[in-house]
């Protein structure tokens, strides 16, 4: 026994060492110091984007050896994205100094206070010469918690072989697909409805222009009504009237993409992206390519669009905030900005002199559209609580084809509710 | 009184008897209490990193408690365990999530026994008929899910052509326990062919000997034999089965209801983080499993094993 003792007692010393040795490698894991002392800032979102090194390079140049700008990979959908980063911010990681955070979780990490209030200096810094909509997306309780990077309207996209006149109304859209149809030529109206946040961006922009809303200002009660059921009805009839694709409810933005690419869309709704990428997807098609606004869902009344876009917030528990402004800044100066729009990502930027840029009006023959939109366009509800209300949401409308306006509206008016006073549970 | 003396004289002739006993169980006392001290760290250890957390989710579980918003916690008693009984969607899931456990685990019962005379009756090239059947066990589940995903997406997948099976309620759930079985098959045949391992011979040349077809032997002699390995076989895959989740995560994520319990506990306190109703699910999870292994040895607790009595 005492022998075997004695066996034992070095492998539990060496499984001590290991362990302390595995702890002091996951302490320093989170320091973030390059190896020849130059701090690291972290960045998280944004930087898989198409052509990205080529912004962060010479924002790394700039930096003149006082810090090193490291982009990290995070998944591609922003679900998954928001997990990565609710997950670690709950336990308080010091390894994520940027973070790219998608408009809508702003509430969400101010409120629990993961990110930091810019006050002062950097909140002029941050909103000079800066559309206001994309500010409104980076502010909470009337306090800025995000630097806006790049901002994001859907337009209507058509075919100017098949539909020679931009629908203006929603009532032109269907009437040009339903003429189509009946030519036997490409009609199909191609939309986001699959059960994800894109459907709930579809589904706000419809129910904005028709003059409603989910949540009242403060987000403290469900404001569902007349309106809904509206909008509603305007999904369930396009999901059932045979002018929507068949794969409606599976449909994302690049399956709307590809409807359009593969001629067997005529009019979509879609992100800005749709242009640059077209012109390498399919050329023939990019040609034809006609955009206008959203149409008035509401005949006389102009559409609503629901922004989208980036802002990037500095975490709290960053260990050197001010360089990783300072990083930040650069990573959406008027230079940077002008790459992000013109490279295939498409990012549609957030400051004004951008949209003067010769190359800039070039590539972006749509730009007063965009600018348009941009001022009529809503946010989606502003709560700590959005993604349990987009969930619900989502969930609800699915599929389309199953939509029962009264009743949807009801369902959607309860959970909705039950959301804001903390009760009911997530599907 | 002179019992008492006599007596005396006993005790005083088994003395030396005693003494050695006492040294003797003293030295197990000794032995024993470095066998404790041996033990306690790992004890430590065990109660940090399960009794702790186990006991903090119940607890969390009597609380409002969001991360988000974390200094408003408040004592809710009961209360999230009366919103999630009283919902729908965890109701839906417990069925869903009750559906695959039986079929799955009836499915892979069958076939693993299958799989199991095969490779205990392999005579030619054993060594590698058992290898073979239990690669599927040797892949991590995540990586085989998106295979079986990715082999039944539209367009691309070798098994779907032109349909989108995983865009439906009950296609995808086929395909999640067809991933399931595939999966665990070995591991039951594993657990079963240890059991066939014990099935004397001599029992099944009498038997036959005495004119038993093959599909009697089966019956009469080797399941009543092997019923301990197949309580433990089936036991283990139910309590499994039960908690499934990164299948399900990776070939359709709960889309078109086709979440499990463990889907929507992820869901509402990791997506959520509603760590009050998450926790509480997370209970729930942990007492189904608990009953389902309590009804187990209830119903079948004869043939359990070290209480056989076949």
């Amino acid at each position: 026994m005492k022998a075997s003792a004695r066996r034992r007692c070095p492998k539990l010393a060496a499984w001590l060492v290991v362990g302390s040795l595995a702890s002091a490698t996951l302490a320093a894991c989170g320091s973030g110091t390059a190896s020849g002392g130059v701090p690291v800032v972290n960045l998280y979102g944004s930087a898989s984007d198409a052509d990205f090194d080529k912004i962060l390079g010479p924002c790394n140049d700039a930096a003149e050896g006082r810090y090193k700008i490291v982009g990290n990979l995070i998944p591609s959908d922003a679900d998954s994205q928001r997990e990565q980063f609710v997950r670690r911010l709950a336990a308080e990681d010091e390894g994520m100094d940027i973070l790219g955070m998608d408009v809508t979780w702003t509430a969400e990490f101010a409120e629990a206070g993961w990110i930091r209030e810019l006050t002062g200096e950097k909140k002029e810094a941050a909103t000079a010469d800066v559309l206001q909509p994309p500010i409104d997306t980076a502010t909470w309780e009337d306090k800025l918690y995000g630097i806006p990077r790049s901002t994001n309207v859907q337009l209507l996209w058509y075919r100017k072989s098949l539909v020679p006149e931009a629908p203006k109304t929603w009532d032109d859209v269907l009437a040009a697909a339903k003429k189509l149809k009946a030519e036997g030529k490409p009609y199909i109206i191609g939309i986001t409805a699959a059960q994800y946040e894109g459907y709930v961006v579809g589904f706000n922009t419809i129910l904005s222009s028709l003059g409603g809303t989910l949540v009242n200002e403060d987000s403290t009660k469900v404001t569902v009504d007349d309106k809904a059921v509206e909008a509603l009805g305007i999904l369930e009839s396009l999901a059932n009237d045979g002018l929507a694709s068949k794969s409606l409810s599976n449909s994302q933005e690049p399956e709307v993409f590809a409807q359009m690419q593969n001629s067997e869309a005529a009019i979509t709704i879609n992100w800005p992206y749709v242009l640059s990428a077209m012109r390498e997807a399919n050329k023939d098609v990019a040609a034809d390519l006609g955009v206008t606004r959203i149409p008035e869902f509401a005949p006389g009344t102009p559409s609503r669009a629901t922004l989208g876009g980036m802002n990037y917030a500095i975490s709290k528990y960053s260990t050197h905030p001010d360089l990783a402004f300072e990083a930040a800044m650069c990573l959406r100066n008027p230079e940077s900005q002008l790459k992000g729009a013109l490279s295939a990502a498409g990012n549609v930027p957030v400051i004004r002199s951008v949209y003067e840029e010769p190359a800039f009006v070039k590539a972006y023959p749509m730009k007063d559209d965009i600018l348009a939109e941009m001022e009529t366009a809503v946010p989606r509800p502003k709560t700590p609580l959005y993604q349990n209300i987009s969930t619900i949401v989502s969930t609800t409308l699915s599929p389309p084809d199953s939509i029962d306006p009264e009743q949807t509206a009801d369902e959607l008016k309860e959970k909705i509710q039950q959301a804001i006073d903390g009760q009911g549970i997530l599907p | 009184m002179s019992t008492t003396v006599a007596k005396q004289d006993v005790t005083k002739q088994d003395e030396g008897v005693d003494i050695a006993k006492r040294r003797a169980s003293e030295g197990k006392r000794a032995e024993q209490k470095l066998g404790m001290l041996l033990c306690a760290p790992a004890v430590v250890v065990m109660l940090a990193v399960t009794a702790y957390p186990i006991l903090y989710a119940i607890y969390l579980s009597f609380f409002k408690a969001d991360l988000r918003t974390p200094d408003a916690n408040e004592f809710v008693g009961l209360g999230n365990y009366i919103t999630v009984l009283s919902s729908p969607i965890w109701w839906s899931a417990f069925g869903i999530t009750m559906f695959i456990t039986v079929v799955s685990t009836s499915l892979e019962l069958a076939l693993g026994m299958l799989l199991a005379i095969v490779m205990h009756r392999t005579i030619v090239g054993r060594g590698l008929v058992r290898t073979s059947a239990l690669v599927p066990y040797a892949i991590v589940t995540v990586v085989a899910a998106f295979s079986w995903r990715f082999a039944w997406t539209q367009g691309i997948g070798w098994l779907a052509g032109d349909s989108a099976p995983l865009t439906e309620k009950w296609p995808s759930l086929w395909i999640i326990i067809l991933a399931e079985v595939w999966k665990t098959v070995p591991f039951m045949a594993l657990l079963l062919m240890a059991g066939l391992a014990l099935v004397p011979e001599d029992l099944l040349k009498a038997a036959s000997m005495d004119g038993a077809t093959a599909w009697q032997r089966f019956w009469k002699i080797t399941v009543p034999l092997i019923k301990p390995a197949i309580l433990v076989a089936v036991l283990f895959r139910t309590l499994d089965a039960f908690r499934i989740f990164d299948n399900i995560y990776v070939l359709t994520s709960g889309a078109n209801d086709t979440s499990s319990v463990s889907i929507v506990a992820y869901n509402n306190l990791i997506r959520g983080l509603n760590l009050g109703i998450g926790s509480t699910m997370a209970v729930l999870i942990f007492i189904t499993i608990a009953i389902i292994a309590f009804l187990f040895i209830k119903l079948f607790g004869a043939a359990a094993p070290g209480q056989g009595r076949s």
